[in-house]
């Protein structure tokens, strides 16, 4: 009788432990399809809080950071090439922001694209604050040290934002650069990527970015499609500079031009840019193109912004 | 430098030979004008493994989120292989930093390792971007039959690894095996919710998750040499899973005949010579075929092949050989015409394809970006003709060194196979300037005038 009543203490204390393991199992499994994070984190903080789902939750959120600056610390040396370029404009102020991460996967990654928009909308709350005198370009450039000082848009500072991404997608993050614009009511500004990927139709995402800076005698409709055309020309092409009319000479082979007015249209061939802006009445003032990763050999500490000379 | 595309380079011959009466003795010493033409095939005389070399080739490759165990993985194969000698060993290190392999002209950040099991040989890539593995897909450095899907057990799906399956995907990999990496840091019972965390994604991306198989292992303990459960039994238990689950696809001989002709010669009284590489399928003699190309179809019956002097029967994929055809008038015999078996292809000027625009470092020349309705020629197997490349209705121009879905529309009707790869020129300095690959036949578009190709209005 004893005998038995101990077998039936050690059967019903062995299904209790599955019984526990499966509750276990089961916390394991919604807390890592909450959350994301990897299974032995989640384990841990589920031991950490006695198998409890909101602590542990909570828990992680502070771990995350914790996590996220010890990867970045482990990934500092690594190389960033890849990443995306991020152009947001309304026709007086516009920014153009580069982030950079290691592989070509977490471009495509759209926790990376969330936190590439955030960026930039930072960004452009900051261009748009930016004072500017009468008939002139209030332009900051900013290179990462820099940004990495701004509050996010929720408050949290850049640095750990990017911190908690790291944590997530296991890559280095770089903010690279960012250019802000603010202009005076007589210009305008336009701006475009290559090629087009976002989720929202106010901010663009590609490889390559451009701004652009121009004036104009009429008010048709058509000017900003035209203007967007000229963003996409002064990727395409790359220009040095706008150049004019009087001064820069044509060079012989049309391919080999640095100046933006003697260039091929891209969008209609064998039609020099300065024609088209004769005929739709555009003067440009100023442009600013970035590449994805461009020069980020040559550069480790000092970065100088690469945009055209002011031309008023 | 200068590159070398598969495809050759040729320009129209003017005027071809017309040669009478010709005797029996006479037509041999014509024939095999192809002896100095030798088929190259790219093996690596100095591994020892090709000297046990079996005959199966299957190419796969490893894919799977950062730090998840790819690299260590790979040289754990090599390492294991190499017991048996049949693989020579790679460490980590030299997987980790390959040198940028120059293919065809092209730059692709890829590292290949062979090795051999008692079935087959294996050719392993290891990519490490999304861009290599889409330009390795356009160039065919090596297509990939199946691949290692690398989890770590104590992390479970990340979000790259799902980036990755969508990729496998869409470079068309059907077979997957998944190797559970790092099994022993972690529990059983959280080994078993990774497994089913990765068959639902499996699922979700279209792979037939409940069947794909599992490895449970750590490459790691494999690499040191562990005997245990996890370490080198792991290993083989791959390899054997690799050998049974993926199947390498239908090859060369069961498709049907296909030949583009490197030259041609008519002979008055005996008919019509092709002579060229057999790229696909096996000819009969006294069998029925086609001859195609430049908006034209042939009609005709086979009936000789030779093979360097000597009559044959039948002609195989990868021979070289000369065919001689009876049946046929032809006005003009060009280069580029293609011989193949009847009604296996249609003549066709409309198709979409992927587009690889080479970067400036590959491109001898300047580079501009691609915009739509531009005209430009294009190289495939022996012709070339005039086309219109139009991007999609989104995407505005193409950079140097990035790729895309096109529509190409060509000037004279051609056979077109669905796979077939080809090289884009410039129309007038005939620098090379992209590579691409055939992906999908449209409906023929009835006539077009050279002239009015740029108008032409296309349909989706």
């Amino acid at each position: 009788m004893n005998e038995l009543f101990i077998l039936r203490n050690i059967y019903l204390s062995d299904m209790l432990r599955i019984y526990y393991q499966c509750l276990r199992n089961s916390l394991l499994a919604k807390l890592r399809g909450n959350t994301g994070y990897p299974f032995t984190t989640c384990k841990n903080a589920l031991e950490a809080c006695n198998y409890d789902l909101k602590k542990a939750e909570e828990w992680l959120k502070e771990q995350a950071l914790k996590l996220g600056w010890n990867k970045a610390y482990k990934l500092a040396g690594r190389k960033t090439f890849q990443g995306l370029v991020a152009v947001t404009t309304n026709q007086k102020s516009g920014t153009m922001v580069e982030v950079n991460c290691e592989t070509d996967f977490v471009a495509r990654n759209s926790l990376f694209r969330k936190f590439v928009s955030n960026i930039t909308e930072m960004c452009f709350s900051v261009a748009k604050e930016q004072n500017h005198f009468e008939n002139a370009i209030a332009k900051t450039y900013f290179n990462s040290e820099e940004i990495k000082k701004f509050k996010g848009l929720d408050g949290e500072s850049v640095e750990n934002e990017i911190a908690l991404l790291i944590s997530q997608v296991g890559e280095k993050i770089l903010i690279r650069r960012a250019l802000c614009l603010n202009v005076s009511d007589n210009l305008l500004i336009a701006g475009s990527t290559h090629p087009i990927l976002s989720e929202n139709q106010s901010i663009l995402m590609g490889n390559y970015g451009s701004l652009l800076v121009y004036k104009s005698t009429t008010d048709d409709e058509k000017i900003p499609f035209i203007a967007k055309q000229l963003c996409q020309h002064i990727i395409g092409k790359k220009p040095e500079r706008i150049g004019e009319i009087d001064k820069d000479q044509p060079k012989e082979n049309v391919d080999n031009e640095e100046c933006m007015i003697h260039q091929e249209f891209l969008m209609e061939t064998e039609l020099p840019v300065s024609q088209v802006l004769q005929e739709t009445g555009i003067s440009l003032i100023e442009f600013a193109r970035f590449e994805r990763g461009e020069d980020l050999e040559e550069e480790e500490i000092n970065i100088t912004p690469k945009i055209s000379k002011l031309q008023l | 430098m200068r590159f070398n595309f598969s495809s050759p380079i040729i320009r129209i011959i003017p005027k071809l030979p017309i040669v009478n009466n010709v005797s029996n003795e006479q037509l041999k010493t014509l024939l095999p004008k192809i002896n100095s033409i030798s088929i190259k095939f790219y093996t690596n005389k100095n591994e020892s493994f090709e000297k046990n070399n079996t005959s199966v080739n299957c190419n796969v490759g490893t894919i799977g989120h950062i730090d998840h165990g790819k690299t260590t993985l790979t040289s754990a194969i090599t390492k294991y292989a190499a017991k048996s000698g049949n693989s020579k060993f790679v460490s980590y290190e030299d997987i980790d930093h390959a040198p940028e392999e120059k293919s065809r002209g092209i730059t692709i950040n890829i590292y290949h390792v062979g090795y051999n099991t008692h079935k087959r040989r294996y050719a392993h890539t290891d990519c490490p971007g999304h861009a290599d593995f889409i330009k390795n897909m356009i160039t065919g450095t090596s297509q990939m039959d199946g691949a290692i899907l690398v989890v770590a057990a104590t992390d479970g799906v990340m979000p790259q690894t799902r980036e990755h399956l969508l990729l496998a995907k869409q470079i068309g990999i059907k077979k997957l095996v998944v190797y559970l990496n790092k099994a022993d840091l972690v529990d059983k019972d959280i080994l078993e919710l990774v497994e089913v965390e990765v068959r639902e994604t499996l699922i979700k991306y279209g792979y037939n998750g409940m069947d794909i198989p599992f490895v449970v292992g750590s490459a790691l303990l494999a690499l040191q040499g562990e005997q245990s459960e996890l370490g080198e039994p792991s290993i083989q238990k791959l390899l054997d899973t690799l050998d049974d689950y993926i199947e390498i696809p239908c090859r060369d001989l069961t498709l049907p005949f296909y030949m583009p002709s490197d030259n041609i010669l008519s002979i008055v009284g005996r008919g019509t010579i092709i002579i060229g590489t057999v790229k696909q399928g096996i000819i009969h003699k006294r069998s029925y075929a086609s001859l195609m190309g430049y908006n034209d179809e042939y009609k005709c019956t086979v009936s000789e092949i030779q093979i360097f002097h000597k009559s044959v029967e039948r002609a195989y994929a990868g021979d070289h050989c000369g065919i001689l055809i009876k049946g046929i008038k032809i006005k003009e015999l060009r280069r580029g015409l293609v011989l193949c078996a009847e009604k296996s292809v249609n003549l066709n000027n409309y198709f979409e394809a992927e587009l690889y625009l080479l970067n400036k470092n590959e491109a001898n020349c300047l580079i501009k970006p691609l915009v739509s309705n531009s005209l430009l020629t294009m190289y495939c197997d022996s012709w070339l003709t005039a086309c219109r490349i139009d991007l999609p209705s989104d995407l505005k121009m193409l950079m140097p060194g990035e790729h895309s879905i096109v529509k190409l529309v060509i000037l004279q009707k051609m056979p077109i196979l669905l796979g077939q790869r080809f090289t884009i020129r410039q129309q007038f300095s005939n620098e090379t300037i992209a590579t691409g690959l055939i992906t999908k036949i449209k409906e023929v578009i009835p006539f077009i005038h050279y002239k009015k190709i740029k108008q032409l209005k296309l349909k989706d």
